[in-house]
């Protein structure tokens, strides 16, 4: 039993010494200043945590659970001191070791020892402080086992059943959007943060439950008045919200939209697209060709020739709708019959090479796009006079654009087509041989797709007012994608809470802007390798990745082990 | 189906209809309509910002701290940040302390336009110092300006940035323009050379004072034999060098920042027909990054550099501070430090003139005070100069000098201050 | 369309259908569906072809020859190229062995490479702190091996991590999941790069040994260019000889084809696989270090552009196939290099003449240009 928590402890100690150098190494303790050491043990806590209850085999409190987890904590403890002291000491002795690792600084340094940078640097540490590491690591691995074990007491006995909690998730958007009215005007600082920030969070959050309640009801009667209820409080949303978490939620919603119609291509027809931003690129350009034609250099000579004026946009909003839309259509069927006989990664790489063709031409054909100084001046929408501009009306018309698109969307899931895409998504070959015209198939689903993300684009570039050709770079196809997928592929509730992961929380990261990426990459594997149909899988998707999960001797199906999502989507509750 | 298609189709044209779609109107009945209207919708922002006490000043920064040039915007926003640590050491106004708001304008024109609304939503930002790229100022600029919150931006250079009809616009970096301009006088009058190529890295920064570089060079009576564009991030120039050897100038102009006019100094040693030709580049590879990555290629080579009147004390001081809370030499990461402390200290400047302390003991900023008082700065003593802002928001002190690198160090070899 | 009869008889529809099922899941057997499309729209596809070759020979025999530049610029154009092409090609064996095993795309090798480049360029401080860059030649070669050995253990090191963390979790799961998780994976490498050591770009410094070049007229090719040349030829030559003369190269070939059957056959299929990372990631660090000295800057995104391109190129030969991924990404570099000047335009449209020859070359040759063993496979 003891060489068992030993040889456990020994290789959880280190894996958490390793994230703690990590964390370390990217200047995470400078940030935290006095906090440092008690936020580190936590993070390590919960590290111990998350890895002693996949270890079912180690028993008891005071046996090989509570042996394993204060080795690891001493264990990942003491090489932490040791690390700590090692690089003190560089310090002290005025090595200049920011050469090497930016962050290692006395700030960073002595927030460790909770001393001011001056003392680390004079040498006058006293061995308390790498007591005082070993010691709350310990803690941390104590903590982590009495959680595991109450885990395990709490799993031991039958819960009853609780028919009230049934109601909390269908309560739930509503009593956040309470919160956010409760927390009022925004911006106040208050404890160090930023209520603006706490209040989009919550507005997101609101949004998300609001789409797990719309889910878990039961039809009939009550659907019908909770859909009602969340649509109207929707609609209400952008008039609570201020124009630094409208103007979020606006690209929130332009990236559902754009989402939805990358959706239609990859999660209903199964084409990896890796350029999609190329059609958004296309419907942003065109209306700002149309909107803003002062502000390309071509536009105005042929203007000028033909004697008409260039000082205004050339359509309103409205009516650059079906061009712009029209002229992202035709993108997609341009992209489309090339690549008809691709497959796979093939289709990938092919797709990605178009989306940077695309942004290449924005900024080396100077003379039509203004290059990389952009088209400027790009008119908002208006109504009768009334500029639709500001972030408010904006976030209302990405709602409206996105409603749109999601019904189309729906219907297109069960028509004719749409089944068509499926069965093409599945096994080409076989599509073909049941009679779906592979060709008029493809096709459409490029061309749809690409309509839509012409719609958002025309929206961005209207949002914007000023765009460039690095908004369009291969990290928005990035981005649309992995929404997608977050989301879960097919899905169309999916791209919802996948943009508001993905759009949304980097902005409510705001805070600690230097570690929004790190944050937002570790997210995508964890997510990949936790919940890999994404957070909220179309049905059908969800069926397939059973199946699939089930030849996985290796792994426990990863259901199973994940606790109960907020919102109890009807999925997890029925393979429970 | 059909039918449903049809019945989509119908909506979508119906809502292309619906809207009585206006006469196409000029841009001039367009923006005072935008100007109308925002305010109406959005929470009208208040005309005075009031601070209680133990409150602090806000202002905000709009950093590149991620995208294409992390480093020149790590450096603006640690020189705002001695700004601040300065004026708080001396006791702020009237013991009221200044805040650093950072937030990461990513050099784009998109984030520029979150980090505005951001600015703009918080109603105890006073003023903004930034943003650090022309793009992302772009995005910063139309938000500002209804929000009525003036901004002092650091090192935007595109002549674009300020305008007559925006009065909240301000910066303290100089304009391109003004760079391109003494840039080619040199190279034409002093250097006496006729046959040059430009390359630029496809930035706005870049690409801009590239073409403002050629077109005074051929105004100058001088000839362009090439115009070509690299990526920024691009590490191997060899092909478009080896097609700009073709043409035998005898001078590369690069506008750009200093990792790819260190690669190209270095590169165009190898190429055939630029074995002798000679390179210089801009303020955005004015650094010591520069010479360090280019080594022993740098030698000889020229930069500009839009600089102040000699403030060696004040600059060393600020180094001495600057070096001693990020234990790095500014100059290691970007060129844009003195402007970044200055446009800090111009904006405190104008905080410290129109605040006033009202019975309670609040202090109140009266915001079309603040943008009347930083337009109407003169006289202040920065790092980079004495700075007075002119009637479109052009604050920046100085004027442009021409270094050379001999042994490993730049040298003034012409322009402001000799 | 020519299909379109097919489904009106049912069985006859039914009976196609299990026939299809056969043979899909037999690969390397002619399908049914493959013979029948052989037909007008293939003849359309050649004509435009052939159109598009004259168009552009038009184009380099106008504009191009036009410009007359000298022979020897043609020649420096086209060393240029195969240099670039050698850096790619070291990334791109690394893309098409892991495609080759587990039929996914390494989004992340890119990054790996970069820190290869990380780890050469520390190493390389160590060794001019000791001095040995000061010493004599031989003590300068060890100093270079042992700094492109050091690039190679940092790649590895990054390579198996990423494998053990990011992908093998996922192995069996959908396509589109492990090439999310890649993606995540290269931001993640690539901004705590960014965090850890700083936004500074690192700068190589080439000893005495190495810099300059072989001067010949005009023409001027510098040693780092050759090195990497050679030894990306011999890595691929070495890759070549352990994939298909080796014991674990079989393995690998087996894990390949079929990961179950190989399992039963008593392979460690994790081991294959693992191994199989670290001589992709080897050769990246390689690489890295390669490029280090060659471009003599190395900084965080450094590693994104060329690992895209790389892919470009491993696609370009047929992705898997480890000879076709060499040609590919000596094609490719010989394109970026003499690309613009033969068509004569701006040298910034570089990256839109690589996509499309990409492109193309997909539209009349799908699998890639020497990417038969796998295509059929990926159906």
């Amino acid at each position: 039993m003891g060489m068992l928590a030993a040889r456990h402890g020994l290789r959880t100690g280190a894996l958490a010494f390793v994230l703690l150098t990590y964390l370390t190494l990217i200047g995470l303790p400078g940030r935290l200043a006095d906090l440092a050491m008690p936020v580190l043990a936590g993070v390590a806590a919960i590290f111990f945590w998350l890895v002693l209850r996949r270890n079912p085999q180690l028993g008891g409190i005071y046996g090989s659970l509570g042996g394993t987890a204060l080795w690891a904590g001493l264990l990942a403890g003491g090489f932490y001191a040791v690390l700590t002291a090692f690089f003190a000491g560089l310090l002290a002795n005025g090595v200049r070791v920011q050469l090497v690792f930016d962050k290692i600084v006395p700030q960073n340094l002595a927030a460790l020892y909770a001393v001011m940078p001056g003392a680390l640097l004079s040498g006058e540490l006293s061995p308390v402080g790498w007591l005082r590491q070993v010691g709350l690591l310990g803690l941390a691995g104590v903590a982590a086992a009495l959680l595991v074990a109450g885990e395990r007491w709490l799993r031991r006995r039958e819960l009853p059943p609780l028919a009230a909690l049934r109601w909390l998730p269908l309560l739930l958007p509503f009593v956040l959007l309470a919160a956010v009215i409760g927390l009022g005007s925004p911006a106040v600082t208050f404890g160090g943060n930023n209520q603006g920030t706490i209040r989009l969070l919550l507005a997101m959050l609101a949004v998300g439950s609001g789409i797990f309640a719309a889910r878990a009801v039961r039809p009939g009667g009550a659907r019908r008045v909770l859909w009602a209820l969340l649509a109207a409080a929707l609609v209400g949303l952008p008039f609570l919200l201020d124009q630094f978490q409208n103007s979020v939620m606006g690209i929130v919603f332009i990236f559902v939209m754009m989402g939805l119609g990358l959706n239609i291509v990859v999660g209903f027809a199964g084409l990896l697209d890796l350029g999609y931003v190329a059609f958004f690129a296309i419907g942003a350009y065109v209306y700002a060709f149309l909107a803003a034609p002062f502000s390309s250099p071509w536009l105005i000579a042929q203007l000028q020739g033909w004697g008409l004026p260039v000082s205004g946009p050339l359509v309103s909003f409205w009516l650059a709708l079906p061009l712009t839309m029209v002229a992202a259509g035709l993108g997609g069927l341009l992209l489309g019959i090339p690549v008809l006989r691709l497959r796979g990664d093939y289709l990938a790489i092919v797709t990605l090479g178009f989306g940077e063709i695309i942004r290449l031409f924005m900024l080396n054909l100077a003379e039509l796009t203004n290059g990389p100084r952009g088209l400027l001046n790009i008119a908002p929408p208006t109504v009768g006079g009334y500029s639709l501009g500001n972030p408010r009306d904006i976030f209302l018309l990405a709602l409206a654009g996105a409603a749109l698109i999601a019904l189309v969307a729906n219907r297109l899931d069960g028509s004719r087509l749409g089944r068509a895409w499926v069965a093409m998504r599945e096994d080409e070959d076989v599509a073909q041989a049941t009679g779906i015209h592979l060709v008029y198939t493809k096709l459409m689903a490029f061309a749809i797709g690409a309509l839509f993300a012409g719609l958002a684009g025309q929206l961005y570039a209207a949002r914007q007012t000023n765009i460039f050709p690095e908004n369009f770079s291969l990290f928005v196809s990035i981005d649309a994608l992995s929404l997608v997928i977050v989301g879960g592929m097919g899905s169309i509730p999916g791209v919802v809470l996948g943009a508001l992961a993905l759009k949304g929380l980097p902005e409510v990261l705001r805070g600690v802007d230097e570690y929004r990426i790190v944050t937002f990459a570790a997210l995508l594997v964890i997510m990949m390798i936790v919940r890999p149909q994404g957070i909220l899988p179309s049905l059908r998707r969800g069926r397939e990745l059973q199946e699939q999960g089930g030849s996985r001797a290796d792994q426990p199906s990863v259901l199973e082990t994940l606790p109960d999502n907020a919102g109890g989507s009807p999925l997890a509750q029925k393979e429970r | 189906m059909r039918q449903k298609w049809q019945i989509a189709g119908l909506f979508l044209l119906l809502a292309g209809c619906a809207a009585p779609a206006p006469a196409p109107q000029t841009a001039a009945e367009v923006a005072p309509a935008a100007e109308e209207a925002a305010p109406a919708a959005e929470e009208a922002a208040s005309a005075q910002v009031v601070i209680a006490p133990g409150q602090t000043i806000r202002i905000g920064g709009s950093f590149a701290l991620t995208g294409p040039i992390p480093d020149p915007g790590k450096d603006i926003r640690q020189a705002a940040e001695i700004a601040v640590d300065e004026l708080n050491a001396a006791g702020g106004i009237d013991g009221f302390l200044f805040e650093l708001v950072a937030e990461d304008g990513a050099c784009s024109g998109d984030q520029g336009t979150v980090v505005g609304n951001k600015f703009a939503a918080d109603s105890t930002i006073v003023a903004v110092s930034g943003g650090t790229c022309s793009g992302e100022t772009f995005g910063l600029k139309p938000i500002l300006q209804r929000a009525r919150i003036p901004f002092v931006s650091p090192s935007a250079t595109n002549p674009d940035v300020v305008d007559a009809e925006c009065d909240v616009c301000n910066r303290v970096a100089l304009s391109d323009a003004l760079q391109g301009q003494v840039d080619a006088d040199f190279v034409f009058n002093q250097l006496g050379l006729r046959k040059v190529a430009v390359m630029h890295d496809n930035s706005d920064y870049g690409k801009g004072l590239a073409e403002i570089f050629q077109n005074a060079m051929v105004a100058l009576g001088g000839e362009a034999t090439a115009f070509e564009g690299v990526q920024v991030g691009d590490t191997d120039f060899r092909a478009a060098l080896a097609k700009i050897g073709a043409g035998q100038p005898e001078l590369i102009f690069f506008g750009g920042y200093s990792t790819e006019a260190a690669l190209i100094a270095q590169q165009m040693k190898e190429t055939a027909g630029l074995e002798n030709a000679r390179f210089m580049s801009d303020d955005g590879a004015y650094t010591q990054q520069y010479l360090q990555a280019a080594g022993a290629a740098a030698e000889g080579t020229y930069m500009s550099f839009v600089a102040g009147d000699a403030q060696a004390e004040k600059l060393a001081a600020f180094t001495e501070a600057y070096v001693a809370k990020f234990g790095v030499e500014p100059s290691q990461l970007g060129p844009f430090h003195g402007q970044s402390y200055d446009s800090i200290q111009l904006i405190a400047d104008a905080i410290r003139r129109v605040a006033q302390p009202d019975d309670s003991g609040n202090l109140v900023i009266d915001r079309e005070a603040l943008i009347a008082a930083i337009r109407s700065t003169a006289g202040l003593a920065g790092i980079t100069g004495t700075l007075t802002c002119d009637e479109l928001g052009e604050c920046g002190a100085g004027g442009v000098q021409i270094f050379t690198v001999e042994n490993g160090a730049f040298k003034q070899v012409a322009g402001f201050g000799m | 369309m020519q299909f379109a009869g097919m489904a009106l008889q049912p069985l006859k529809a039914v009976r196609i259908y299990c026939e299809i099922r056969v043979m899909v899941k037999t690969p390397s057997f002619p399908t049914l569906v493959r013979l029948r499309q052989a037909s007008a729209v293939r003849w359309w596809v050649r004509l435009l072809g052939v159109v598009l070759l004259l168009l552009l020979a038009w184009r380099v025999a106008v504009v191009g020859l036009a410009e007359g530049y000298p022979a020897s610029f043609w020649i420096s154009q086209t060393l240029n190229g195969l240099v670039l092409g050698g850096v790619y090609a070291l990334i791109a064996l690394g893309y098409t062995l892991v495609y080759g095993i587990l039929l996914m795309i390494n989004f992340a090798h890119g990054d790996v490479m970069m820190i290869g480049g990380f780890t050469g360029f520390f190493a390389l401080q160590l060794w001019i702190g000791v001095g040995w860059l000061d010493g004599s030649a031989l003590w300068v070669v060890l100093a270079l091996v042992l700094t492109v050995v050091a690039g190679m253990l940092g790649s590895v090191l990054a390579g198996i991590t990423l494998e053990r963390v990011a992908y093998r979790p996922l192995r069996g799961a959908p396509r589109l999941v492990p090439l999310i998780s890649a993606i995540g994976a290269s931001l993640f490498l690539q901004y705590s790069v960014l965090l850890i050591f700083g936004v500074t770009p690192r700068a190589y410094t080439r000893p005495a040994l190495i810099e300059g070049g072989f001067r010949a007229g005009d023409i001027f090719v510098p040693y780092t260019g050759i090195i990497i040349f050679i030894v990306s030829l011999l890595l691929m030559l070495a890759l070549y000889l352990i994939v298909q003369r080796s014991k674990l190269g079989r393995a690998m070939r087996a894990v390949a084809e079929d990961k179950s059957t190989a399992a039963l056959m008593g392979i460690n299929v994790d081991q294959v696989i693992v191994f199989t990372f670290i001589l992709g990631s080897a050769l990246a660090g390689a690489g890295g270090v390669l490029l280090g000295f060659h471009n003599t800057v190395v900084k965080f995104n450094s590693g994104f552009i060329p690992g895209l391109k790389a892919f470009t190129a491993a696609v370009l030969g047929g992705i898997g196939n480890i000879p076709g991924a060499m040609v590919g990404a000596l094609l490719l570099g010989l394109i970026e290099a003499l690309g613009p000047s033969a068509l004569g335009i701006p040298t910034e449209y570089k990256d839109i003449i690589a996509f499309s020859v990409l492109v193309l070359i997909l539209i009349f040759r799908p699998s890639g240009l020497l990417g038969e063993v796998l295509s059929e496979k990926k159906a």
